[in-house]
């Protein structure tokens, strides 16, 4: 090798022809020279080494592929002939994601993706300076994309720099309104003070607001920011029309007032009139009593009613004058004993009062009782007289404050007449908003934007088009080992390696067209909001929104999403471009008993709707459903087994019982007491559950961290009846082929499904031990069951197929975004990152289903474990432990003596 | 065979060998004589390529010691001072790989360690050879070093301090062993003792603090001693002081010294050079009618020569040879 | 290149005719059956290493390898630490080197020796890997690879143990000086690497010995690994021959 080569150059017993040379100076110089050969054998290391890092052949020994490029991704990319540009930005010093050991592992898989085509740029970028360059081009390009949003943002600067001392002004002008002027009854000139105060402040603080974001190095999340100013400008659009209008009606309050005053009045007048009268039939007071009480109470009632409705049309005709305008805003609109009207219709009330009383006087009681009850009715009355008479001044105060207008507010309202009023801001502001509305999404960079904040993603850019693939999709949580020792709480959750497919599916999804179609197929009816009141919402057990994160995941996966909600459509979307369609369908809701109103007909879920999932799933389209255990229904105490809309067609055309009645639960050996049971609580929400078989959906995910949730079992459904399961009959479908996918096995005894919700939760709050119910019939089902099947079989010559994924609620939003709370057994809580892995379930259906199951990554591999008795164990240990070590001793020692002599 | 020239050696700053030139003819038995610390084992090891000289230049047969190292070492057989061995060998085994080191082919490896265990009288006690070397007394690791200097028959013998820590009977041993080495090789021994160097050798080299002070055959050397005559004298029978002062009388004695010795005097009588003084000491002894026990005279020797020469190096040339 | 043969034969019959090497083969055994069967775990430190060989472990020596690449950071330099040193000690350095062998002979026969005798002892662990047949499924191409990858690297390690004994005549300086350069390049510069920014600690981890033995012991082949070893230890080596004739010019 190159090394030793030196050797002889440096050599101090090589020729020594200059003997005569100064003693010290040939010592230095052997020095030196050897100094010089150490020096360049360091030099020829580092290069050798450095050239050999840029030059590297790597192969994987190993068999389970794992630090290879797997067959999928290796197959995505061998069809990519458009030039990829992939850079690693990975700058974390967070100590669970060191540098050190995982950025090797991306650069050797960016090495060997680049390896595989020429088409394929990588770039790693590992400081911040990189880092912020990546970003600056980034930038550029987004800026590019989002030119219209920019224009819009800018657009709002210069605005706001106009339109701020606009507001200002407008702030003055009510501050300078004089307080003694027609509109302060209103409390209009503070109002609008403030709203324009508001107005000024909320222009100067989003504008502030934006300019910070702009400045800020990472990428400006720009739609979000349009978002943002649109609110401000809608607010402050809001204010200011609410001004102009309320400026228009006021203005019209005083002609109005003129106008209705003889009415007002005279409704006013008449029940004073009514009182006289009334109080008339009874005398005055201190004259005696009518010789016949009875007679005069008979009339005294007739005439009180008569103040009733005298009052009551007073409050009305009140009512009525203030309509929808301004007026009830008036100070003198409200007095102290009440609103004008409200004062009318206590003076009714009172009225209807006095009556009854006077009638149940007139009716029953005796004549000298009767004569002894007048003088109170006649001291009512008078009072009654002066509340009418008080509340006549009070109605003329009304009108005189309301018509009489001073000349400034004459003034205000010429203009706020005018048809420009406020224009001068309101069109600009309303331009703005139109622009900003139009201005979209931006769907394309939304990932960037939000991505690319995190420490450690791959870009994958392919032409304009750019995706982020995050630390967490590259190295999802690696399940738990199954067995073994779990729960050492030091021990962070071990990561695994699916960079690969990660990398490569972004790339499949930003390079090439949709694979197919996944339709979701829910059925769903949400009246608009103003119809909430007299239509029912109906929404199956998940609401078709709830899926954003399954939704984005499956785009990603190079799927396209379309809706089918069977309520409003009998058949699926055409689907664009002749593509592949899969149907997901989610479970759809129950049935209600009765309609809410009597002869009202409202969309159910009927044998109907069944029908037209058949005929689309007969005609070849393959499903997805997504069932999962359903929580009983009680009426009156009496629980009803969970519904699931599907398991009729599933159990007669597919031989598959959903036992969606049943739950699978997830507890653990009681060491101390073998045969019984205790429930971690966190296996209620979170049960892992990674047993899949050797189908293709479920293989890849053997080692993937999966967290279920409401699981449900399927069973095959058989012929005959009253089976111990209580398994429906089925029928008699021959060419139905099931397999399973992810099954809970015999030997895991600490899993089974429970029939009996309530008498177990009461079980585990009691905490008493658990076991399952081995009743024969309605009892607890243990395994082996599916908690996912495929079923495939020919329909008239048709090949129909299906998966039923018995865990529904595993893969909504609020499931796939929540932390993971484990609770370890000594009382700590372990949080773990949401399980997103589920999804992976999903698009492997889809991805099998419509026959592009070699797409599906490879996914961790699962090594064999080592499996050995205890005896066996304790054999080994001295065997090996201790009598092989002794024995190197022992053959030592005996060495030792024998040359010893 | 040998042929070193200008050699100069710094160990540092030190001066171990200060610009030595000799030759050394083949078939000559060499003595390299000279005080510990000298220079002796310095020039031993440049020759056998150990280390390299600071200046000057050594060839052994005909081979510079720097440049072709690897062919003068294969001529050489070295002996070490304190004949370093690996403890935890045998004896064969070390003298077997000792003869593989040396290139020996694999056939002629067991015949050329038995001869030189035989001319090292390694032979007896029989098991010798499968005795582990640890377990081994000092003169028979010297003989193991001896034999493993012969395995090779090399031309030339290079041999540091071979008899020190050897009994006298070993010594002698050694001794006749180097003789009749010199009859086939050519042999450097080097030495701090006299005695032995003046039997064996045809040739010495005095060196003393990194000079070479004389050099030439013993008996070219003991010509070139100079010195008094001295007299020993053993008598009994009268005050030690009377008898000295009689014989200081003798016509011809320079000095008298005396020392007691139970009833015996010892008289040391100095005279000139070359004086014979025995006779007149006789006369006067029977004349005065002492005992005589002892009359001896003692001519100056090699050691004297030896001490002589190394005293003056030493005390003339102070600062530079007496710091190793 | 016989006589480095018959330098290493020497060698290791120094080896094996002292009771050293079988005092640090039976400890290294029990090293390895400790951490492969029983597990090693000190509260106070939270150092932990669970067994390698239990029910429900993955059936593979890597986490035994893993482990044993800082272990024999102590092990390699106890045994390589006498090679040259002794030598010097004794002594026989002086035989050795006015026999007609050069200098790069001699190293390069001791590292043979060296690595004959850790062969011997990577060999010794076989019947744990064996163990792991019986018992499980090994992944052979991982265990294959992890082999290599410690033969490798114990070429690496005996060369910076043989170029600490060139330094020293002191047997237990040379093992101590051993262990330090090792366990600079191991566990030190993985300290260094946390303590530093992203953008140098990618060049330092290359420099870690223990991130290239990863890749062996993981099962992937990486020429990077290959060539880092076989340089390390020519370099190694280099310096040792260079170290041992300065004692010429010194």
């Amino acid at each position: 090798m190159a090394v030793k080569k030196k050797n002889t150059d440096s050599d101090p017993s090589g020729p020594k022809k200059t003997r005569e040379r100064d003693i010290r100076s040939s010592r230095r110089a052997a020095g030196v020279s050897v100094a010089i050969a150490i020096v360049a054998a360091t030099a020829l290391l580092i290069v050798i080494n450095v050239i050999s890092d840029k030059k590297n052949y790597r192969c994987d020994v190993e068999t389970l592929g794992r630090y290879r490029l797997s067959d999928a991704a290796a197959r995505i990319l061998d069809q990519m002939d458009q030039p990829i540009r992939l850079t690693s930005i990975y700058t974390s010093t967070e100590s669970d994601r060191k540098p050190q050991d995982y950025l090797p592992r991306v650069r050797d898989l960016m090495a060997e993706i680049a390896r595989r085509k020429d088409n394929i740029i990588v770039v790693n970028v590992t400081s911040d300076r990189e880092k912020a360059e990546v970003h600056a081009r980034l930038r550029k390009n987004l800026d590019e994309a989002a030119s219209g949003h920019r224009k819009v943002i800018m657009d709002f600067q210069i605005l706001a720099g106009i339109q701020g001392p606009q507001f200002e002004q407008l702030t003055r002008q009510w501050q300078a309104y004089s307080s003694k002027g027609w509109l302060v009854q209103f409390a209009m000139p503070k109002l609008a003070e403030a709203a324009m105060t508001a107005g000024r402040d909320d222009l100067r603080t989003t504008s502030m607001e934006l300019r910070q974001k702009l400045a800020d190095a990472s990428l400006p999340d720009y739609p979000g920011m349009v978002r943002h100013l649109s609110e401000t400008l809608k607010k402050l659009r809001d204010s200011l029309e609410n001004l102009s209008v309320g400026l228009r009606q006021l203005a019209s309050l005083p002609k109005e007032a003129s106008k209705s005053r003889p009415e007002l009045i005279e409704a006013a007048d008449k029940v004073i009139v009514a009182i006289s009268r009334a109080s008339e039939k009874l005398g005055k007071k201190d004259t005696p009593v009518p010789a016949d009480p009875s007679a005069a109470l008979k009339e005294f009632i007739t005439s009180v009613r008569a103040v009733t409705g005298s009052a009551e049309s007073a409050a009305r005709r009140l009512e009525k004058f203030a309509g929808n305008g301004f007026a009830p805003y008036a100070r003198s609109w409200r007095t102290v004993r009440g609103t004008l009207p409200d004062r009318y219709r206590r003076l009714a009330y009172i009225a209807t009062g006095m009556a009854e009383q006077a009638r149940g006087i007139q009716l029953a009681a005796k004549v000298e009782f009767q004569k002894k009850h007048i003088p109170q009715i006649r001291d009512g009355m008078l009072k009654f007289d002066a509340e009418a008479r008080r509340i006549r001044s009070a109605v003329e105060k009304l009108l005189k404050d309301l018509t009489d207008l001073d000349e400034p507010t004459k003034e205000i309202f010429a203009q706020a007449g005018k048809d420009d009023y406020l224009q001068a801001i309101l069109k600009p502001l309303n331009d703005l908003l139109a622009r900003a509305a139009g201005a979209g999404p931006l769907d394309e960079q939304k990932e960037l934007i939000q991505k690319i904040k995190q420490d450690n993603v791959v870009l994958v850019e392919i032409g304009s088009r750019t995706g982020v693939v995050g630390f967490d999709e590259v190295w999802p949580l690696a399940s738990r080992p199954e067995m073994g020792r779990i729960g050492d709480k030091a021990k962070k959750p071990k990561r695994v390696f699916y960079g690969d497919m990660a990398i490569c599916t972004r790339i499949l999804s930003l390079a090439s067209d949709p694979f197919a179609e996944v339709v979701l197929t829910y059925f769903e009816q949400i009246p608009p909001q103003y119809l909430q009141r007299r239509q029912p919402t109906i929404v199956g057990s998940i609401y078709s929104g709830w899926l954003q994160t399954v939704r984005e995941r499956l785009e990603r996966a190079n799927l396209k999403i379309s809706e089918w909600n069977i309520a409003k459509q009998d058949s699926p979307p055409k689907p664009t471009d002749n593509i592949r369609q899969v149907l997901l369908i989610l479970p759809p809701p129950e049935p209600s008993p009765m309609p809410p109103m009597p002869g009202m007909k409202i969309p159910q879920w009927s044998p109907d709707e069944v029908e037209k999932v058949r005929k689309v799933i007969a005609g070849g389209t393959p499903a997805v459903f997504l069932a999962g255990y359903v929580f009983p229904r009680y009426t009156r105490g009496i629980p009803l087994p969970g519904y699931y809309g599907f398991s009729e067609y599933l159990r007669i055309d597919w031989k598959l019982d959903v036992k969606t009645s049943l739950r699978v639960i997830q507890a653990k050996a009681d060491p101390l007491n073998p045969g019984e049971f205790k429930l971690p609580i966190h296996t209620w929400r979170h049960m892992r559950l990674s047993t899949f078989t050797d189908h293709p959906v479920g293989r890849p995910l053997k080692a993937r961290r999966m967290y279920l949730f409401n699981a449900c079992p399927i069973v095959k459904a058989s012929g005959k009846a009253g089976s111990p399961t209580g398994t429906a009959p089925a029928r008699n479908e021959p060419n139905v082929e099931v397999k399973d996918i992810l099954i809970v096995p015999k030997h895991r005894n600490e899993m089974w499904a429970i029939s009996d919700i309530e008498a177990f939760i009461i079980k585990v709050k009691k905490r008493k031990p658990l076991e399952p119910d081995r009743k024969e019939i309605g009892g607890d089902l243990l395994g082996p069951f599916a908690v996912a099947v495929e079923a495939s079989r020919k329909i008239k010559g048709k090949q129909a197929r299906i998966i039923v994924l018995a865990a529904a609620d595993s893969f909504t939003d609020y499931y796939l975004q929540d932390t993971v709370m484990l609770f370890r057994e000594d009382g700590t809580i372990d949080p773990e990152p949401p399980p997103t892995g589920n999804v992976d379930l999903l698009i492997n259906s889809v991805y099998h289903l419509i026959g592009k199951g070699e797409y599906i990554g490879a996914g961790p591999a699962i090594i064999e474990p080592v499996e050995i008795a205890p005896k066996t164990m304790v054999v080994v240990k001295i065997l090996f432990g201790l009598a092989w070590p002794g024995l190197m001793f022992a053959i030592g020692g005996a060495v030792v003596l024998l040359r010893k002599r | 065979m040998i042929d070193v020239k200008n050699l100069t050696k710094y160990y540092g700053r030190t001066l171990a060998v200060d610009n030595i030139s000799f030759n050394v003819d083949a078939g000559s038995v060499v003595g390299f004589l000279g005080p510990n610390g000298a220079g002796k084992t310095t020039t031993l090891r440049i020759l056998t390529c150990f280390i390299p000289a600071t200046s000057g230049s050594a060839k052994v047969g005909g081979f510079d010691v720097f440049s072709q190292s690897v062919k003068v070492r294969s001529r050489i057989g070295y002996m070490p001072e304190n004949v370093p061995l690996y403890p935890e060998m045998r004896v064969r085994e070390y003298l077997m790989f000792r003869a593989a080191l040396r290139g020996l082919p694999s056939k002629q490896r067991s015949a050329a360690v038995d001869r030189a265990a035989e001319r090292c009288w390694l032979i007896s006690p029989e098991d010798m050879m499968r005795r582990r070397i640890d377990q081994l007394s000092r003169g028979y690791r010297q003989r193991v070093g001896l034999a493993d200097c012969l395995l090779h028959d090399p031309e030339v013998l290079v041999l540091d301090e071979p008899t020190i820590g050897l009994d006298p009977a070993q010594v002698r041993e050694m001794r006749k062993l180097i003789g009749s080495l010199g009859e086939k090789h050519t042999v450097i021994l080097s030495s701090h003792i006299l005695a032995e160097v003046e039997q064996v050798c045809k040739e010495l080299i005095v060196i003393s603090s990194g000079r070479i002070v004389a050099q030439g055959t013993p008996g070219e050397l003991r010509r070139r001693v100079t010195g008094p005559s001295r007299v020993i004298v053993e008598v009994k029978g009268g005050q030690p002081e009377l008898m000295a002062a009689a014989v200081a009388d003798i016509d011809g004695v320079l000095d008298v010294q005396y020392t007691r010795s139970g009833n015996w005097t010892r008289l040391t009588v100095k005279g000139g050079e070359n004086a014979d003084l025995r006779q007149d000491v006789a006369a006067l002894i029977a004349a005065k009618g002492y005992h005589l026990r002892e009359l001896r005279r003692e001519v100056s020797s090699l050691e004297d020569f030896f001490v002589q020469m190394t005293y003056e190096q030493i005390s003339g040339q102070k600062g530079i040879g007496n710091r190793e | 290149m016989r006589k480095i043969v018959i330098l290493a034969r020497r060698e290791l019959s120094a080896y094996f005719y002292s009771p050293m090497a079988y005092v640090i083969a039976a400890l290294f055994l029990l090293l390895v059956g400790l951490i492969f069967l029983w597990g090693v775990r000190v509260p106070f430190l939270k150092f932990e290493i669970e067994p390698v060989f239990r029910s429900g472990a993955e059936s593979t020596l890597r986490p035994l390898f893993d482990v044993l690449a800082y272990g024999l950071a102590v092990v390699v330099p106890l045994l390589t630490m006498r090679l040259v040193s002794e030598e010097f000690r004794s002594g026989t350095i002086e035989t050795l080197m006015t026999a007609p062998v050069t200098d790069a002979a001699v190293i390069l026969g001791k590292f043979l020796a060296a690595m004959v005798l850790y062969l011997l002892l990577l060999a010794a662990t076989g019947v744990f890997f064996a163990l792991v047949v019986v018992f499980g499924k090994p992944d052979w191409g991982v265990a294959g690879m992890g082999y290599i990858g410690m033969v490798l690297l114990g070429a690496v390690y005996i060369s910076v143990g043989l170029f600490a004994s060139t330094l020293t005549r002191h047997q237990l300086v040379a093992g101590l000086i051993g262990i330090a350069i090792l366990a600079f390049f191991t566990a030190g510069l993985y300290l260094v690497v946390l303590a530093i920014p992203p953008e140098y600690s990618q060049v330092v981890a290359k420099v870690n010995i223990i991130t290239h033995f990863a890749d062996f012991s993981k099962g992937v082949f990486d020429t990077r690994g290959l060539v880092f070893f076989v340089t390390v230890t020519a370099f190694f080596l280099f310096i040792s021959v260079k170290v041992l004739e300065s004692r010429r010019w010194r």
